[in-house]
């Protein structure tokens, strides 16, 4: 695996945060504004651990090679999971969008060619295609304010419907697998600035804020209606009045899964790598695996839960905080 | 090398929609308007665009089944996402409309026109009217409307909106709640619900003043609803500020009559909200809007209108 730069690193977590947004229906209005600034205000503490951590030399590559299996495996089942949970979430989004190929088992096939090729690439040339669709995120997002700009009626933010700040902070939480990923891609981020690696944190949280502050502004009551109201705020947002701008929202959201599918698939595949370095064919391990993950939840309609925070929590900020005690305890002893 | 044009070549092929379940333009037909009469029995009239002059037609038990029936009647894909008009024969509820937007793929700003007891023919020009509704509301004789608005206000509390109707004197405005139509506005009401909507002032009114007839150029127009509970009644104020060439006193109590006339004949009568009445509520006395249901708030409000110089 090449080295990554921060800026890189920013744009593949800020894309799997912008894929979460499109597929989840969040709560919409001031209270539930508030509490995603909570949500992100407790992202950044639990990175804090992570940060000394890589800031004392740590290496996942090296700690893996030293014959630690458990803290390996328990990440590539992580990552496995939540590529199976981002095929349900394509699955289940894909009605809303009309995607041409909604049929579940050929989209799960098709993004997973796509990834299979994108990871057979290396991390290098993926964190510059996550580079080059960050921009056309950026392209959409101006598409989607000029759109929302003529609908957009302030007063309507107090008919938002909102279950409130904490529960807010909460949904955003659960949200937050990018943590454990980020923990992972610090191994292979270039040394820099703490302030510069974490900057995926105010700018998912600016992404965040401005599309919760759209659809609270745009649909107002009408929020609710809809199961995915990123979706609906699309559908009225039109910056032409007889004509609609579907297809960039569609090339987006199949950038952003095929993007975030390889991301978990690439990870997956290296940390496999440096536990089984004789194995062969790992992507397509990993990618088999998510799919299989991803039926298995698709047939119990499982696609989060608060308990979702729990191995975010444990994988963030227990295991690092965990690594740190134990290297200085080493440092002390020699 | 070999490799990557290869893969290059799979994903312009497969990956851009060129393979399959795509459609030439010519295989298409693009709706300009459509008149929709949903009965027992669901039945479609398709307006085209200037040029192709056709009318065409289909049955079906829902929207979707009538589309298919005048697809397969020309023996071309019917595209809905450019349609500019859609008539209604009766009322629509606010899930026939979400699905007009979600699932027909029309634009929110598809404009919506009932046509209760009139009729639209095959000699219509539907542009004709497409446009007049456009002009109406470009020079502020009629207040903004279209799918989405009608759609946003069906969905509120009270579950009303204001839409236009074609009479036989031509377009009025009216309010319904889905089903039926509650009541048609008069002009003077119409009127009056652009200046407390405020989404498209006219440029210019003709004022009665000291000095006889004479024209007001209105240069900016703004309007604020806000909310008041005083000894626990909700006292609901549109203050409406102008600035302009003129006779501004004359121009001010002009428009405050218009309004006057739209608060009586919507929110007095028909306890219609139809120019942000919950939205103040819920913003300036949140407890209280939590406490009461919107009809109660309807029933006791009272109205306060403020016309001023900016």
């Amino acid at each position: 695996m090449n080295r990554i730069s921060s800026g890189q690193l920013t744009c593949i977590l800020l894309l799997s945060e912008a894929f979460m947004i499109m597929c989840l229906s969040a709560d919409t209005g001031l209270p539930a504004m508030a509490g995603t600034a909570i949500g992100f205000g407790i992202k950044l503490l639990l990175c804090i651990p992570a940060m000394v951590l890589y800031k004392n030399g740590f290496s996942l590559s090296s700690y893996c090679k030293e014959r630690h299996f458990v803290l390996p495996v328990i990440f590539v089942l992580y990552f496995i999971a939540r590529g199976g949970i981002s095929f349900v979430l394509i699955w289940n989004s894909a009605e809303q969008l009309s995607l041409p190929y909604s049929g579940s088992l050929i989209t799960a096939v098709l993004i997973g060619i796509v990834c299979l090729y994108t990871s057979s690439l290396g991390l290098r040339t993926f964190s510059r295609a996550a580079t080059f669709t960050a921009g056309f995120l950026g392209i959409t997002l101006v598409i989607l304010l000029i759109g929302a700009w003529q609908r957009m009626d302030i007063s309507s933010i107090s008919l938002a419907e909102s279950s409130g700040a904490f529960s807010g902070a909460v949904e955003n939480l659960m949200l937050s697998d990018s943590l454990p990923v980020f923990f992972v891609l610090m191994s292979f981020t270039r040394e820099d600035r703490p302030a510069k690696r974490l900057m995926f944190l105010p700018i998912g949280l600016l992404l965040w804020e401005i599309v919760q502050l759209l659809c609270a502004a745009v649909l107002g009551g009408l929020a609710s209606y809809g199961e995915y109201p990123f979706f609906l705020l699309t559908s009225v947002s039109q910056p032409l009045a007889a004509q609609r701008a579907d297809a960039i929202y569609l090339i987006v959201f199949v950038l952003l899964c095929t993007l975030r599918i390889t991301m978990f698939t690439v990870l997956s595949a290296h940390i496999m790598g440096t536990i089984f370095p004789r194995l062969k064919l790992r992507s397509i391990i990993a990618l088999l695996l998510m799919i299989g993950a991803g039926t298995l939840f698709g047939f119990i309609g499982y696609t989060g839960s608060p308990f979702c925070i729990l191995p975010i929590v444990f994988l963030t900020f227990t295991v690092p905080l965990w690594l740190l005690i134990k290297k200085k305890k080493e440092c002390r002893a020699s | 090398m070999i490799k990557r044009i290869f893969c290059l070549c799979a994903a312009l092929i497969f990956a851009t929609g060129c393979t399959g379940g795509t459609a030439e333009v010519r295989e298409r037909i693009y709706v300009q308007s459509a008149v929709l009469d949903a009965g027992e029995y669901t039945s479609l009239e398709l307006f085209l665009f200037e040029g192709t002059g056709e009318l065409v037609e289909g049955v079906g038990k829902d929207i979707f089944s009538a589309t298919e029936n005048a697809a397969v009647r020309t023996g071309r894909e019917i595209f809905l996402g450019h349609t500019e008009l859609l008539c209604l024969k009766s009322p629509m509820d606010s899930s026939g409309l979400m699905n007009c937007l979600d699932e027909y793929r029309l634009s929110p700003g598809c404009r919506l026109l009932l046509l209760q007891g009139e009729d639209i023919s095959e000699d219509t020009d539907t542009t004709k009217l497409t446009d007049s509704l456009k002009l109406g509301t470009e020079k502020g004789n009629i207040p903004q409307t279209d799918l989405f608005t009608i759609l946003k206000e069906l969905q509120s509390a009270d579950g009303k909106a204001l839409a236009p109707l074609l009479t036989e004197d031509g377009i009025s405005m009216c309010i319904t709640d889905g089903q039926n139509i509650l009541g048609i506005l008069s002009q003077r009401a119409t009127i009056g619900l652009v200046w407390l909507r405020g989404d498209n002032h006219p440029e210019r009114i003709t004022v009665t003043g000291e000095n006889g007839t004479e024209s007001f150029q209105v240069y900016s127009a703004c309007t604020d609803v806000s909310a008041q509970i005083i000894k626990g009644i909700p006292h609901i104020k549109a203050e409406v500020k102008i600035k302009g060439k003129g006779n501004t006193n004359a121009a001010c109590n002009m428009i405050k009559a218009y309004c006057q006339s739209a608060i009586d004949e919507t929110a007095e009568s028909m306890r219609a909200d139809v120019f942000g009445i919950e939205a103040a509520i819920a913003r300036d006395c949140s407890e209280y809007y939590a406490q009461h249901d919107f009809d109660t708030v309807m029933r006791t409000a009272v109205f306060e209108i403020d016309v001023r110089e900016k």
